[in-house]
């Protein structure tokens, strides 16, 4: 049985500058990490793996070539296997046409052998939709369970999973039959470090690479032509240089008189 | 004399064999352990075990002037090495071999000698019994079983010998009787017993000295009395270099690392333990056991040799140890909180008189915890992952380490234009006290017309914590990308502020492929000073100073002077010393790997030695080092004296003074 | 009927509900538009009523740093920073908070953010967007009756 685990190689973001002259992001010299959400979601999986016995864990990603490095790292925590799926033809995809590459390539795994859950961070830090988890889970007809801070327990013989979602201000418990899409949040797990002897292992094992034509997907549907939205521009907003007010140890009656004023002044408060 | 030479002959082939086998238990242990060169530079290693040996160099020193007592019981013992020679030979060769056979004069002078020698040792044994029951130092175990023994047999090898000697003389047949003051004393007290008693006492305590030598002799190998066996080949095979740095681990798949079961340990690692002569002047200076923690380095060197002794025997027949080396809380084994306490200060090596390597093996044992295991303490998770994933120890975006630079004059690094490389260090880029420290130094080396470049935002964490808590993996790769990094841009000399970074530039990275010329500002501003580059005032006055020890710019690199010289240039006097200084100076905590640690049990160690220091009333505090300073900033802060006191750089002192 | 029981038992169900426990005191920072974030140069029980009055004023509420919660004088659950909770208030203003990094992680996100303390080169100060330089007993009263004024001019000129 497979727990498939769905990973996004995302560009280290606190490094990400915006051009200042084109208002475009920067991405040169960023560093590449594994979605921190996703890091969680594949611990979930290996605990479940740990725990349960039988089912083995898949670490999926689409992405370019190099997102070889963040599959390997899977492999070095303790997935069994990790699939590469990567073409040009599923390049500039929105999260629409994401959910459909990484939905077929879960139905194809599901062809060599049962998938009882596929595990999703929640969000991922460049594009922070939190869409692709459910849009896997429609397109497949799973049980879709997101914003999952616990999986309380897995009834394998029943198939039934079994989980604790957080929303505002309350927790809810919710019981679905498998197969099922779970999302997780940060608080779910704290993920584990790998051994040396696992990260040598994974510099020698395969990473397996599905492109278009292993998953034969209408062209029209996928990459760039078949994302319904398109991202016009990211900017970040504008944080003009702070200024110190008055003399607050001179004149401090004139200093909170300054502060209030602008403060009113730029509507961050209002009376 | 003798009843029958055959008996004794008996029990002397008895008594050696039995010893023999002893030994060979023991000893066939150790070789279990990996292999390690300590016999390159033969020629200094022989001076060493000739040097510290016989003038005891290492026992007696000003902390522990009682040192003393064992140099003169050990001096006794050389001497007396000859005496029991003599006693045994002659036992099983009475017509051919005795000092009674040699020319008169060399006669009475050795009889002579072995007296006086005599009494002097039983008074040092009578000493040492009395300041075990009377007024034991903290460090030793006191009241142990073994040291009893190993001196009652020690008095009783004494008494029996001026009995037999005081025997002869009260029964005239001693030639050299007066020549020896003490046994003639002695033999006033058998003035009333007639000639055949006499026979009979010298018979029984000849007896008497023979079984307690030959059983002394076997004791040996089961008391930490084996020590003198050991000690002397320790000084031969002791490490010539300062313990500054660890080996390297070779990552190939298959490959075991760390020290996770006692065999992994090196020979020297478990001939340290059995040298361990369980003096406890490590635990003495161990800023983690002076704290109230679990960690304590004689217990460690004391479970590693439990650990070898249980174990040992069943690895050596192919069958599977019974006591894992690192978790228990059982004699012989080591727990995951002692490990994680360690600061690396390297005080426990620089006592240690038989030169036994303490911290290395907690360092090894830390590898086998991350490297094999990834179990370490949880906040070490987020200090791992943000070296790996943005090369510094809070995780902060590499392009950041500029900020400290934006509001002065700062150039980059050029091949063959700049001189020196300023690594500037991750304390020194990213926080903000620290960030002070560094445009302090900056300025002097503008002042002293240096040229200087740094790496700007290219630069990496030099990877110190990541070797001292063991995760030498992480470590390999950050080293050769700096390495990289290094010889792409033509960097052969390095500036360094931080005494971590420093002593990690110049011993670790020694070990792979690079040459690299590495300089301690400390170091640096003296010598600058020296040739007349700065020109100084005296610095407007700061109070009383107290001056603060670095562990790896002191211990771990013998820069102790330096910073000294660099002060009286500024301030016009020397700085005041806190008790603990210079080889026994006090860690401030940080090293190790501790800084990114949580405090869970005993006292803070930094607010150990912000109390040492608040006790000789200073106004300011000197430091040389990034975590020094963090932690006396912290550690002041929280003795509510940072109002009073404040802490500074070396060189913030020195720009202070800069003309 | 049977269809929609087949159907119903492949859906996902809500099988119980828990409200959320208060830890601390109850009060969530995280769901708050102002918060007046009280630093160790504040740490004073005499003069956290007159913050919390200021956060009131201001419709919001009072949070602390690290070492604040470590002296004891607020819960955990007030804490902002690395090891405590990420907060995007509209408006911050951290009175006597020195920013140190670990801290300014957890509040950097906020829209506005005012630094009130003594040391100009406190790295709240540096990235503040306003910053009053001075001591907050001096400056904290005259905010809240500054506010106090202009909230009864306001109520006044209404009518």
């Amino acid at each position: 049985m497979y727990i498939v685990c769905c990973i996004k190689q995302v560009p280290d973001t606190t490094q990400v500058k915006i051009d200042p002259v084109t208002g475009t992001l920067v991405r040169e010299g960023v560093p590449f990490i594994m979605n921190p959400f996703d890091t969680h979601a594949l611990e979930e999986s290996l605990r479940i793996k740990d725990r349960y016995g039988l089912l083995r864990v898949v670490a999926i990603s689409m992405g370019p070539p190099d997102t070889e490095v963040t599959l390997r790292k899977t492999i070095s925590l303790g997935a069994d296997e990790a699939v590469l799926l990567s073409d040009r033809a599923f390049g500039g995809a929105d999260t629409l046409a994401t959910s459909i590459v990484l939905a077929e390539a879960i139905k194809r795994l599901a062809e060599q052998e049962e998938v009882a859950l596929v595990l999703c961070g929640r969000q991922t830090i460049d594009g922070d939709t939190a869409q692709v988890g459910p849009g896997i889970a429609t397109r497949l007809g799973y049980s879709q369970l997101t914003m999952v801070d616990r999986i309380e327990g897995i009834d394998l013989p029943a198939r039934k999973v079994r989980v604790r979602r957080k929303l505002e201000g309350r927790h809810e418990i919710v019981e679905a039959p498998l197969p099922a899409m779970i999302s997780v949040l940060r608080e779910v797990n704290t993920p584990r470090y790998p051994t040396v002897p696992m990260r040598l292992m994974a510099e020698d094992t395969a990473v397996v690479l599905w492109d278009n034509k292993v998953l034969k997907l209408d062209e029209e549907t996928i990459g760039l032509k078949g994302s319904a939205t398109q991202v016009r521009r990211i900017f970040s907003p504008e944080r003009a240089k702070g200024e110190i007010l008055g003399d607050g140890i001179g004149n401090p009656e004139e200093a909170a008189h300054l502060l209030l004023d602008k403060l009113i002044e730029r509507d961050i408060i209002s009376l | 004399m003798l009843p029958s030479i055959m008996l004794f002959a008996v029990v002397f082939v008895a008594a050696i064999a039995l010893f023999g086998w002893s030994c060979f238990k023991r000893f066939r242990l150790v070789a279990l352990g990996r292999a390690e060169n300590r016999c390159d530079n033969v020629g200094k290693r022989i001076w060493s075990m000739l040097l510290y040996p016989f003038t005891q160099l290492c026992t007696i020193t000003w902390r522990y002037p009682f040192g003393f007592n064992h140099a003169v019981l050990f001096w006794c013992f050389i001497v007396l090495l000859i005496a029991n020679a003599e006693f045994l030979l002659n036992g099983l060769f009475p017509a051919y071999i005795s000092i009674s056979y040699l020319p008169d004069g060399a006669y009475f002078t050795l009889a002579f000698i072995f007296d006086i020698v005599s009494i002097i040792a039983l008074l040092a044994v009578l000493l040492a019994v009395i300041r075990r029951l009377a007024f034991p130092p903290a460090n030793i175990v006191a009241r142990s079983r073994d040291a009893f023994v190993i001196l009652s047999l020690i008095a009783g090898l004494m008494i029996a010998f001026f009995g037999m000697h005081a025997s002869h003389i009260a029964h005239g047949t001693e030639r050299a009787a007066a020549y020896m003051p003490v046994s003639s004393l002695v033999a006033g007290w058998f003035s009333g017993v007639s000639a055949e008693g006499l026979v009979v006492s010298a018979g029984v305590f000849w007896w008497i000295h023979a079984i307690v030598l030959l059983s002394f002799l076997n004791y040996l190998p089961y008391s930490k009395h084996i020590h003198i066996l050991t000690a002397i080949p320790s000084c031969f095979v002791r490490s010539l270099e300062k313990i500054n740095s660890q080996t390297r681990e070779e990552f190939k798949k298959g490959n075991v690392f760390g020290v996770g079961q006692v065999e992994r340990f090196t020979w020297k690692d478990l001939l340290d333990s059995y040298s361990c002569t369980e003096c406890g002047r490590c635990s003495d200076v161990c800023p983690a056991t002076f704290t109230g923690k679990p960690l304590n380095p004689r217990l460690v060197i004391h479970d590693i040799k439990a650990n070898l002794l249980k174990n040992g025997p069943l690895v050596a027949s192919n069958r599977e140890a019974v006591l894992p080396l690192i978790g228990g809380d059982v004699e012989g084994s080591i727990s995951e909180e002692v490990i994680w306490e360690c600061t690396t200060c390297g005080a426990c090596v620089e006592v240690c008189p038989v030169f036994i390597e303490h911290f290395p093996k907690i360092i090894d044992m830390r590898r086998d915890l991350v490297e094999m295991h990834a179990r370490f303490p949880e906040e070490l998770l987020g200090f791992f992952e943000n070296m790996e994933q943005r090369s510094n120890p809070w995780g902060i975006a590499p392009a950041e380490r500029t900020k400290w630079a934006a509001e002065i004059d700062v150039k980059p690094f050029e091949a063959g234009k700049t001189e020196y490389l300023f690594f500037v260090g991750c304390a020194g880029a990213f926080d903000a006290r620290n960030r002070r420290t560094t445009l302090a130094l900056a300025k002097i080396l503008d002042a002293a017309g240096v040229s200087w470049g740094i790496l700007g935002k290219d630069e990496l964490c030099c990877g110190d914590s990541l070797r001292r808590l063991g995760n030498e993996f992480v470590f390999e790769r950050i080293v050769k990308e700096n390495i990289k990094m290094f010889t792409e841009r033509g960097v052969n000399k390095i500036i360094s502020h931080c005494p971590h970074c420093y002593s990690t530039l110049k011993n670790d990275y020694d070990q792979y492929d690079v040459e690299l010329e590495v300089i301690h500002h400390t170091e640096l501003i003296n010598n600058l000073i020296g040739e007349g580059k700065l020109n100084l005032d005296r610095a407007e006055d700061l109070g009383k100073m107290v001056f603060h020890d670095s562990c790896y710019l002191g211990r771990h690199n013998d820069i102790y002077e330096a910073p000294r010289k660099a002060l009286v240039s500024a301030i016009g006097h020397a700085p005041t010393e806190m008790k603990r200084h210079h080889k026994i100076g006090f860690c401030c905590g940080a090293g190790g790997g501790r800084m990114w640690m949580k405090n869970r049990v005993g006292k803070r160690i930094d607010m150990a030695r912000v109390e040492e220091a608040l006790k000789e009333d200073p106004e300011t505090i000197c430091v040389c080092c990034p975590y020094c300073m963090t932690m006396f900033v912290d550690g002041l802060k929280d003795e509510n004296a940072d109002d009073r006191v404040q802490v500074l750089d070396l060189a913030e002192i020195v720009v202070r003074a800069l003309k | 009927m049977k269809a929609w029981r087949e159907l119903y038992a492949l859906l996902p169900r809500v099988i119980d509900f828990i409200p959320r426990a208060t830890e601390g005191d109850g009060v969530d920072i995280t769901r708050v538009l102002a918060l007046v974030v009280v630093g160790k140069g504040a740490c004073d029980a005499k003069n956290l009523p007159m913050l919390e009055e200021l956060a009131k004023l201001l419709g919001g509420t009072i949070g602390c740093s690290r070492r604040v919660v470590e002296s004891g004088l607020l819960p955990y659950t007030r804490q902002v920073g690395q090891t405590g909770r990420t907060v995007v208030p509209k408006l911050y203003i951290g009175v006597a908070v020195s920013g140190a990094v670990q801290h300014l992680v957890g509040m950097q996100g906020a829209d506005k953010i005012i630094a009130i303390n003594t040391d100009r080169q406190a790295p709240l100060v540096q990235i503040a967007d306003y910053a009053l330089i001075g001591d907050y007993l001096e400056i904290v009263p005259r905010l809240i009756k500054g506010l106090e004024e202009r909230i009864k001019n306001f109520k006044g000129s209404k009518k």
